[in-house]
């Protein structure tokens, strides 16, 4: 008995250690990869990263914003015509996108167009040695493959999500002004009462930013630490969409009881 | 440190994870030649060209490269020893975001400050010597393995490097890129009067250029000397490895 | 090594993301840019507040002049205290005017309505409405009805 209550601390310890091994090691690797100096090559490289980050996301961030407002605009309508505040329709697309769901669904939509992306092309450059070759030559792979990356997804994901948010109120507009025939001035009048710059704004801005920074990290340290072999590879892709995904939703709850709970 | 060669390793000792891979091995490889460093898969060679490149770390023991002690050098220092060696890896390694071109510009560019024309004049040469200039608008992608691995050579030498590393050179090759290869690493060898180390397991093609062969096994180093003497030596050892014997006194190394 | 068309589509697409959240704030949070800028406080006490919130509007003939910056307890005269932003070019609302706690439809929000008086001088930043008429509350209303049908 004794025995094993010992054993399965030792286990504990352990996997703890590990954990916290690999935590510090991806904690290390973004500031040795971002200080450093910038230069006007690094500036085309980010460029490039960007269109690929997040020019390529544009037209899943549009499709899935038009319907995702639609639905809310449809839903929404159908419980608040019940109590004859269907002018309140407005209000309700703009706050539920606004402070929750433009974060985190674009946050979730990045992870599995781009952040896998990042991990798989990471990984595979490890693979054919090319973060080897670039040693070799002298040229830190982190400075050159894992900064621009990162600086890409941070800029890009907060774009995206006010975007998303944008064309979300515009997808519930269509629905509910077109089709079921709110009135447009209570739409958008409704909506601007009751929506603030500062506190739902500004708060979806920081989330997505935050969602950014974990979910831009968590690929690229996959796609790095990835073992360099086919299975590797997969394994990593995998692990990227389902740990970036949960601790997009994980801190979305922290972040909104901090935000907006009392 | 002149007078032991280009490379000098005193007493190496190298772990991956709890696996020895390395046990006190000295090893010296003289400048000018072709030296191939052989033994079976799984025994370490590769290993043992990113501890001489300094990305791996030994246990203990001494690496000196061009007079240098590897472990005395700071990053700056290292990465100037670096510039003055080029490799070609297995894989050939090009970045397949670059075209051939720019593939073999790149360590001029880290590393040169040539004008534009210089740099262009520099990459055909090179291109030129591999005998694939016209492929230089291709991307890696659109290029056949041995084509990909004839780049990937003109890249390693692209800075006249005073040692180049060879990874496998031959390995999943067809027999005429096969032959292209091993000309072009002996023609370059001569052209450039640079110090070649070639690792493989490829046992007639390596004894046809190499000077001198190192044969690695077990951690420790087992044999070594010209194709000649190594081809007839009565080493049961050295003859399992040379005539591909597979039951016999040495044990087939564990894949990693 | 030169592309355009790439730097012109991310250049488009950081303005898009850019513009995306300018029509947020301005289409969406209604924000005006110089909203905080110049405005003046007043204050009001009322007996009931009830349901008014901050950042509620505040009107004058329906149209909308300022909101409510904070709500808290008068501890000297135990009632509660409204401050209120109105928009510096208001400047005509007189000394007498009064402030009642209004309600937009029947379960609408609440919000702040003034009415102006007949005085010649006009409120000044940190001024108090004097006269001000309570928050409507259903059922201190339906109360009072049923002691009229028994009378």
């Amino acid at each position: 008995m004794i025995n094993l209550v010992s054993q399965s601390l030792q286990w504990l310890g352990m996997i703890t250690l590990q954990r916290l091994t690999l935590l510090g090691r991806a904690g290390l690797m973004l500031p040795k990869a971002l200080l450093v100096w910038p230069s006007s090559q690094a500036f085309e490289r980010l460029l490039q990263q960007l269109y690929i980050v997040g020019v390529q996301s544009m037209l899943i961030m549009l499709v899935s914003s038009l319907f995702i407002g639609a639905v809310l605009g449809l839903q929404g309508y159908t419980v608040l015509v019940d109590f004859g505040s269907e002018e309140a329709v407005g209000q309700l697309v703009a706050l539920t996108l606004v402070r929750e769901l433009s974060p985190v669904v674009a946050a979730l939509l990045f992870v599995g167009r781009a952040g896998s992306a990042l991990t798989a092309e990471i990984g595979l450059m490890k693979v054919t040695e090319q973060l080897a070759s670039l040693e070799m030559f002298g040229v830190d792979p982190l400075h050159r493959i894992i900064a621009p990356r990162f600086l890409a997804g941070l800029i890009a994901l907060p774009l995206l999500t006010t975007i998303f948010s944008i064309m979300g109120i515009y997808g519930g507009h269509i629905i509910a002004i077109e089709w079921l025939g709110v009135y447009s001035g209570s739409y958008w009048g409704n909506m601007q009462q009751s929506v603030s710059f500062d506190a739902d704004i500004m708060q979806g801005v920081v989330k997505s930013l935050v969602f950014a920074v974990v979910v831009t990290w968590i690929a690229l340290y996959q796609g790095y630490a990835a073992h360099p072999t086919a299975k590797g590879i997969s394994v990593a892709t995998t692990r990227t969409v389902v740990l970036a995904s949960l601790v997009v939703l994980g801190l979305d709850f922290l972040m909104t009881a901090l935000m907006f709970g009392r | 440190m002149s007078g032991k060669g280009v490379i000098a390793l005193e007493k190496l000792t190298y772990y991956r994870g709890q696996k020895l891979i390395f046990e006190q091995l000295d090893l010296v490889v003289e400048t000018g030649k072709i030296t191939a460093i052989m033994g079976p898969s799984g025994c370490g060679k590769t290993t043992l060209l990113r501890l001489i490149g300094g990305q791996l770390q030994p246990y203990s023991g001494t690496i000196h490269i061009l007079g240098k002690d590897l472990q005395q050098l700071n990053r700056r220092e290292l990465s100037r020893l670096r510039s003055r060696m080029g490799v070609l890896f297995q894989s050939g390694a090009l970045f397949t975001d670059l075209n051939v071109f720019e593939n073999v510009a790149f360590p001029m560019r880290e590393h040169g400050n040539l004008t534009e024309e210089q740099l262009s004049e520099q990459v055909l040469l090179k291109l030129d010597a591999v005998g694939l200039r016209s492929a230089r608008h291709l991307f890696p992608a659109q290029l056949s393995g041995g084509m990909a691995r004839r780049i990937a050579l003109a890249r390693a030498v692209a800075m006249n490097p005073e040692v180049v590393f060879y990874d496998e050179p031959f390995a999943g090759q067809d027999p005429i890129a096969t032959t292209a290869v091993m000309r072009l690493i002996q023609s370059l060898a001569q052209a450039q009067g640079h110090t070649s180390v070639l690792v493989s397991h490829d046992l007639a093609e390596t004894c046809a250029i190499a000077d001198h062969i190192i044969l690695l096994g077990h951690g420790r180093m087992l044999a070594q000397g010209t194709p000649t003497q190594l081809l007839a030596s009565e080493d049961p050892v050295v003859q399992q490895f040379t005539r591909g014997e597979v039951d016999s006194m040495m044990p087939l190394c564990d894949p990693i | 090594m030169n592309k355009p068309w790439l730097e012109i589509s991310v250049g488009t697409f950081i303005v898009a993301g850019i513009a995306a959240l300018l029509m947020l704030a301005v289409q969406v949070g209604g924000y005006h840019l110089n909203r905080s800028t110049d405005t003046y406080r007043l204050t009001a006490l009322f007996d009931n507040t009830a349901g008014l919130a901050v950042r509620a509007q505040v009107t004058l003939s329906g149209v909308t002049i300022g909101k409510v910056v904070a709500i808290r307890i008068d501890k000297n005269q135990l009632m509660a205290r409204v401050d209120m932003d109105i928009k510096a070019e208001i400047d005509y609302l007189s000394l007498d005017s009064t402030a009642s706690i209004l309600t937009s439809g029947l379960l609408g929000e609440k919000y702040i309505g003034i009415t102006v008086g007949a005085e010649e001088a006009s409120l000044k930043h940190g001024d108090q409405i004097a006269d001000t008429q309570s928050a409507l509350v259903l059922e201190d209303l339906i109360g009072r009805m049923l002691v009229n049908m028994t009378q």
